[in-house]
């Protein structure tokens, strides 16, 4: 993933959003591709935030060690961030029709922090995230 | 030679053209769905019930109680699928048995609810259904609206929306 990839528009007219994908805890996850600002290899960053802590996802050390990290570096009006996730990190186009809304009891009592949607694809869900929500909550 | 009419035929005649009056003797009837949890029988009323569904794949999502199982895709939406048994202070049922889901609509919320098994879906008078008991325990109070039997078993009502509503607050 470049990072003129990412400089393009979220969504495009063929009803797809672009995400960056990664992986949290061991779950699929994903980020607008509009927020990323590059992908950088995990040496190159000292102040990093995990992601498992920053979306308050149980701490899985296993899934942490075993896998091997990148850091994604944020876009923030009040200055870049940098996010420390676990590969396969893609950039990917997720069709609008298969982007789901949270379910009301899902949306009461999900204790992730930024956790905006689920999308439903032949690999399963893919937990759609903010981050910058995140930051805030 | 016209024959007047006599005093009878008069009456039977006013009593020919009288509108009876009908009075609706018919008992309001519910509609119950009966499921069984760890081997005790309740119902939800039959308008709380959209569809009884085979066995579905259900997706986790982290972050959630272990009573939210997960998600179910339901002709390309997708719902959130609740254990009911962890609310109701039961073990939970085991999803690779031959457990069903029930998707269920109430307080303005949807949501699947895994039960053990759909016993019977009955229509049952309104007269049938006993007031809940006052030794119902703590927990059980206000989402239980009444008592029936069937085939000799107790079976309690529970009433999805307080359950929704609770579980939304925190119950489970």
């Amino acid at each position: 993933m470049s990072e003129a990839a990412t400089k393009t528009s979220s969504t495009s007219a063929s009803g797809t959003l672009a995400v960056v994908s990664f992986m949290a805890g061991g779950h699929r996850s994903a980020v607008e591709a509009a927020q990323v600002r590059a992908q950088l290899p995990a040496e190159q960053s000292d102040t990093v935030l995990a992601v498992e802590q920053l979306l308050g996802l149980s701490s899985c050390e296993e899934t942490q060690n075993r896998a091997s990290r990148c850091i994604l570096l944020m876009k923030h009006p009040a200055g870049d961030y940098a996010v420390a996730v676990s590969e396969p990190v893609e950039l990917r186009s997720i069709e609008i029709n298969a982007i789901y809304p949270l379910p009301s009891l899902m949306i009461a009592r999900s204790t992730l922090a930024g956790l905006r949607g689920l999308a439903m694809g032949p690999e399963g869900v893919t937990m759609l995230v903010d981050f910058n929500v995140a930051k805030a909550q | 030679m016209e024959q007047e009419q006599s005093d009878l035929d008069k009456v039977l005649s006013l009593r020919r053209n009288a509108t009876a009056e009908i009075v609706n003797v018919d008992e309001p009837i519910v509609k119950l769905v009966i499921f069984e949890l760890d081997g005790e029988w309740f119902a939800f009323p039959g308008e709380a019930i959209a569809e009884i569904m085979p066995a579905t794949e259900v997706y986790f999502v982290p972050g959630c109680p272990p009573s939210l199982e997960g998600v179910i895709n339901v002709r390309g939406d997708i719902e959130s699928v609740i254990r009911i048994a962890e609310l109701l202070g039961k073990p939970a049922a085991d999803p690779a048995s031959t457990s069903s889901i029930l998707r269920g609509q109430g307080g303005g919320m949807r949501s699947g609810i895994r039960v053990d098994r759909v016993v019977d879906v009955l229509d049952v008078m309104h007269s049938a259904i006993q007031t809940p008991p006052a030794t119902l325990p703590e927990h059980l109070r206000r989402i239980v609206s009444g008592l029936i039997r069937h085939q000799d078993t107790p079976v309690v009502i529970l009433d999805l929306n307080r359950l929704f509503e609770d579980y939304q607050h925190g119950l489970g």
